[in-house]
């Protein structure tokens, strides 16, 4: 390894969006041949400087220097002929076309002025069994999961000879056994004399492929040290800039008569057998690594699909079949992702908080000016809304602001159960605990809450009881003192704790903390 | 390289179920002159499709082919009748598609405008200035060796056709063998990630509508010199034609989806009704509705997805709309 | 009122203004009482052709049957009036073939998801096609009890103004005070949203489509009884005009903005030009390029003040 020669530089990078300074002075510095982690929390500027470097932004001030060479006007053919390769979340991936196009677009192979179709062909299964996968070069991408398509992004990054190779959390949706893969070649990769920019939340995996650790913080560069140097509280210390106090206040809660009864609830491929029960006041989370199901049994209870076997119950009630039915027995749902299920960008705040409780806000399907404004305002003080008005556009707040805009979306209906998929996805650490806090209020008033969430530090924090699931059954059931490991153990081998610790499945470090989802949606 | 084979499929299945019944009702219809025939209605419509589908493929839609059609078939008129050369007639109605093809590209993508109202709007201008330069006088008496290229025939076969043999071929390899055509499929599929992947999406979705005028130029020669004459409202309503052809073979509205095959086999089917519809015994009157009701239950069909379906029956369970 | 003010219906008043400040100046009779009048009649049937798409393109669909499903409207009435069915039941059944046309848009576009541009181009050669099937090709005559609603007068108010600027009013107080209004909003910005808001996403819809089938069935009677006669070729390009007048108004085609205020204003607008340059003996032809002029800087316009925020409840 040459630590002396550096193979891409930053000098005093700046970047605004609307008055909005999201990078202040960024001086960042990857040397030749090292695997170099970049951590930092939401809105710390690190999916900006990564856009910069790759050529998909320009910087307003500064240089990006790449070898010896200044680059100006780096555009991403430019980063790409420079030996640039980004390896994105999936959302860069071409839907309707093969996996083998979707790897070759902006690169194709051509032979006697023609594309070489056989020729990308072979590459590809090249690519394939390095990374030691089974694809359909073929296969309409569309048609792929999320683990499959993930794989697809890294074996596009690899089908140009990359100098230097920025790997966005390239592991959220893989398998451990992929994992393991994907380090060997990094491992290679390095060998080779490639530099590697690699951006991950999983803290055992900094420790286990990095030798540099860099953190971000408020668009600047707070530290960069060797990874054998760096601590774990170095590193959170950094990221968050002051003491992490995770801790909340739980009053004792005793859990009342039974809300949700879910019997045996079976749905093709996705789920099956699924039984359990919540009650009133009481915080169940649904863990489990990404693709589990779980999402597909709260959407089945809410209404959204359909189901082959099974009996949802609502306080002995069966739970109806269709969404808005389910809204008006009691039961709503804060879905996944947000900008796209959760909320409306373009309407203010307001409606957004009145658009699902409409029949009862409204007379006779009229609106009621004066009983919406009282309901939203309610919403806006009880939930501590910031800025504390709701009469901006719905996409102009911010990450945890808009959650509580769904949440209190769902309050002004009046729930008695709320289903709240990944509540804090997204949202940066203030607002995290004050979506526990919020939650925790709820249960106190006799609300019963099920969340899933792959965050074992927040199931840690607010469960009262926790079932895992893993492919689509429930493998456990836990108390809310259980430990992380317990946790993990079930939801990555579907074995209890002590056996967990044993299995080679599963290695080392208990602390991650994701189980299996990258954070979306950052800046 | 994947490909939609579901609507070839369906195409190929009807064509067999409408030649089956044929058979038996009219054998007359199997002869080597109504082929040709056949061929020949179909030869304007599908070379103006396969521009279409380009346009399509990126994304965008180009509801002014008509009075492209229209301005090309006037300039093919205009320079015959001044008793230039061929090469020049054609290369003039090819230029004058190639330039409203290059407006509409650049209208659309460099001022941001959706793609239906901005060509909209461009169809009621260009046919506006057509006509406010041709007077709305019909064009008539074209020299006869220009006429050849519509109406002559090399081995019995009319040219028209030969002309759609090769632009279907050259479109074939543009479309699976060449950078810029893959990238057309790239941009309408996912055009933010085109641009990461070093894709200029906005020249490819102005090459997009060049190719388009150009084909619809070409198709001009073929359609004034087969007629021998035009009107002033020449190819009014051909858009629908045009994207009746594309859809029903099995090119996506919104992009990254379609190929050469189907969109043949679509303009043969909606070029090819009329003189079905003859054979049936309806009254041409009726040719809209069947035709309307053929682009229905096609694009139904295509969306279908019958597993899906068939479960849904079964389960007699459902809840919202799934996502 | 301040929710009419929105989008830019200002700039449509100014426009207006302007627009019949330089027709009063190019002909010394247009501003006058009776010329207006009368020309409320055409600007009424423009205006009723846009307000069932400015509903459509809330819910961020479009509706290219429109023009055909007014030709059918117009054939049914012909032909019901012909085999002797009364007037007025003869006039319900052309709206409720114009409902359950748009029911049929809505439910291919909703239940199948199709695209709502290739269900309406196929139902645009279906509807006309069938108009043209059943009634030959040939002119109907109608019933002069009929005549009223096309050339008949309220006070002094010609009829189609009357119903028009009332279904307008109707609608607009519908779409800005009734749960109706959010709901379309809400699908029209984000479907997904709205089908896990528990809103009734499909049946909203079909609403829309079917409102918009209605309309354009309304106004195939009123034409029909304008010219006194059923025609299959009427309404020939009225989609055209629709999508014009709605994104002139403010619309977006992408769903969720749409003004009904400003789809009135650029229908008078659209009009008093078409009149105002035929009165001027200005060519057909330049009034088209005018037109999609129009049109074209209209949307650019759109786009350039969409940036321009501002949300009130």
């Amino acid at each position: 390894m040459n630590e002396q020669s550096f193979a891409l530089r930053t000098e005093d990078v700046y970047k605004s969006f609307g008055g909005n300074h999201v990078l202040k002075g960024i001086n960042f510095e990857l040397y030749e041949g090292e695997v170099q982690a970049v951590l930092g929390i939401n809105g710390a500027g690190k999916s900006t400087l990564i856009k910069i470097i790759s050529g998909a932004l320009a910087q307003d001030k500064g240089e990006v220097v790449i070898g010896e060479q200044a680059i100006k006007n780096l555009t991403p053919q430019k980063a790409q002929t420079l030996g640039i390769a980004t390896i994105y979340q999936e959302t860069s991936l071409y839907p309707k076309l093969s996996v083998l196009e979707n790897l070759f677009v902006g690169k194709r192979l051509k032979k006697h002025g023609r594309l070489d179709w056989k020729g990308m062909e072979e590459k590809a299964r090249d690519i394939f069994d390095r990374l030691g996968v089974e694809l359909d070069p073929y296969e309409k991408m569309e048609n792929l999961g999320k683990a499959s398509a993930q794989l697809v992004e890294i074996a596009k990054a690899l089908t140009i000879n990359a100098r230097i190779l920025i790997m966005d959390e390239p592991t959220s949706s893989l398998s451990k056994q992929e994992t393991e893969r994907l380090f060997d070649i990094v491992r290679k990769l390095k060998k080779e004399g490639a530099s590697i920019i690699y951006i991950s939340h999983r803290m055992e995996e900094i420790f286990q492929i990095t030798d540099r650790v860099t953190v971000m913080r408020d668009g600047k560069i707070i530290g960069t040290k060797k990874t054998e140097e760096a601590t774990t509280e170095w590193i959170t210390m950094s990221m968050l800039g002051k003491e992490v106090n995770a801790s909340l206040e739980k009053k004792e809660r005793s859990p009342g008569e039974v809300l949700l009864d879910i019997q045996g609830l079976s749905s093709g491929q996705l789920f099956h057998d699924i039984s359990f029960q919540v009650r009133r006041g009481e915080i169940v989370v649904l863990s489990g690594l990404v693709g589990a199901g779980r999402t597909e049994v709260m959407r089945a209870v809410f209404g959204i699909d359909a189901y082959d076997s099974g009996k949802i119950c609502f306080k002995g009630e069966p739970v109806k079949k269709h969404t808005w039915d389910v809204i008006r027995q009691g039961i709503v749902m804060v879905p996944e992702d947000r900008g796209r299920q959760g909320f409306i960008k373009e309407v203010s705040a307001a409606e957004n908080m009145v658009m699902a409780a409409l029949p009862e806000i409204s007379r006779g399907g009229f609106r009621n000016q004066e009983k919406e404004k009282e309901y939203v305002e309610g919403q806006v003080k009880g939930l501590l809304l910031n800025p504390p008005t709701a009469k901006l556009e719905g996409g102009s707040y911010s990450g945890g602001n808009q959650q509580k805009i769904v949440i209190g979306k769902w309050l002004n209906t009046h729930p008695e159960l709320l289903i709240l998929d990944e509540p804090t996805c997204g949202v940066d650490v203030g607002a995290k605990m004050e979506i526990y806090k919020l939650i925790i209020r709820l249960a106190e008033e006799g609300k019963g809450i099920l969340i899933v969430s792959s965050d074992i530090e927040e199931t840690e924090m607010i469960a009262d009881r926790i079932i895992i699931m893993r492919q689509g059954a429930i493998v456990g059931e836990l108390s809310g003192e259980a430990e992380k490991d317990a946790i993990l153990g079930l939801a990555l081998a579907g074995i209890p704790s002590n056996a967990s610790l044993n299995s080679p499945e599963v290695d080392g470090p208990s602390d991650n903390r994701k189980l299996g989802e990258g954070e979306k949606g950052h800046v | 390289m994947y490909k939609n084979r579901k609507a070839i499929k369906a195409l190929l299945i009807f064509y067999i179920m409408i030649l089956g019944v044929m058979v038996i009702k009219e054998p007359a219809f199997f002869s080597f002159q109504n082929a040709v025939d056949i061929l020949l209605n179909t030869s304007t419509t599908a070379i103006a499709a396969l521009g279409m589908l380009c346009v399509l493929l990126v994304g965008d839609i180009d509801v002014s082919v008509g009075a492209i059609l229209a301005a090309c078939c006037t300039v093919t008129g205009i320079l015959a009748k001044e008793g230039l050369p061929m090469v020049v007639v054609i290369a003039g109605a090819l230029a004058v598609g190639a330039v409203l093809g290059t407006v509409n590209g650049v209208v659309v993508t460099v001022f941001k405008l959706d793609a239906i109202v901005a060509t909209l709007g461009l169809l009621s201008i260009y046919r506006g200035l057509l006509i406010m330069i041709t007077k709305g006088s019909w064009i008539n008496g074209l020299p006869a060796n220009i006429l050849k290229i519509g109406q002559g025939r090399w081995l019995n076969i009319p040219i028209p056709v030969y002309i759609m043999a090769a632009v279907a071929a050259v479109m074939w390899f543009i479309l699976n063998r060449t950078e810029w055509g893959r990238n057309f499929y790239a941009v309408g599929s996912n055009s933010d990630s085109a641009r990461l992947g070093g894709i200029h999406v906005k020249a490819t979705r102005i090459t997009a509508f060049v190719v388009c005028g150009v084909l619809v130029g070409l198709a001009a020669v073929i359609y004034t010199t087969r007629y021998g004459g035009i009107q002033s409202n020449t190819g009014k309503g051909w858009e629908m034609t045009l994207i009746s052809s594309a859809v029903v073979g099995g090119a996506s509205t919104v992009g990254g989806e379609g190929d050469v095959s189907g969109v043949f086999l679509g303009a043969l089917l909606v070029s090819a009704l009329g003189t079905l519809l003859v054979f049936f015994g309806i009254d041409a009157l009726w040719e809209q509705a069947v035709q309307g009701l053929i682009i229905f239950v096609s694009v139904a069909s295509y969306a279908v997805d019958f597993k899906k379906l068939k479960q849904r029956l079964r389960l007699g369970k459902g809840g919202a709309k799934e996502s | 009122m301040k929710k009419l003010m929105k989008n830019n219906f200002f700039i449509l008043i100014l426009v207006l203004i302007i627009v019949m400040a330089v027709m009063s100046g190019m002909s010394d009779y247009f501003l006058t009482a009776d010329y207006l009048l009368n020309a409320t009649r055409f600007i009424s049937e423009t205006s009723m052709i846009g307000l069932g798409m400015t509903l459509v393109i809330l819910t961020g669909g479009i509706d290219l049957s429109v023009g055909s499903m007014m030709a059918l409207s117009s054939i049914c009435l012909g032909l019901t009036c012909q085999a002797g069915v009364p007037a007025a039941l003869a006039v319900l059944i052309s709206l409720a073939v114009g409902a359950a046309g748009g029911a049929l848009n809505g439910y291919a576009v909703c239940k199948m998801n199709l695209p709502a541009l290739i269900v309406t181009l196929a139902t645009m050669g279906l509807f006309r096609g069938i108009a043209l099937g059943i009634s030959g090709g040939s002119a109907i005559p109608v019933p002069d009890a009929l005549y009223f609603l096309g050339q008949g007068n309220v006070g002094p108010l010609p009829m189609q103004l009357v119903i028009t600027t009332g279904a307008y009013m109707i609608v607009a107080v519908f779409i800005y005070k009734s749960n109706f209004g959010v709901y379309l909003k809400g699908i029209g910005y984000n479907e997904e949203v709205a089908v896990f808001s528990g809103i009734k996403v499909t049946w909203n819809k079909v609403k829309a489509y079917m409102l918009s089938g209605f309309f354009a069935a309304l106004l195939g009677i009123l034409f029909t009884c304008r010219v006194s006669s059923a025609k299959a070729d009427y309404g020939n390009n009225y989609e055209m005009d629709a999508i014009t007048i709605a994104v002139f108004g403010g619309a977006s085609l992408a769903g969720g903005k749409v003004s009904f205020a400003g789809s009135y204003i650029a229908a008078i607008i659209i009009v008093l030009i078409r009149l105002g340059l035929t009165t001027a003996a200005i060519q057909t032809e330049i009034q088209s390029v005018i037109i999609g002029m129009i049109l074209i800087l209209a949307v650019a316009f759109n786009n350039f003040v969409a940036s321009r925020k501002e949300i009130e409840i």
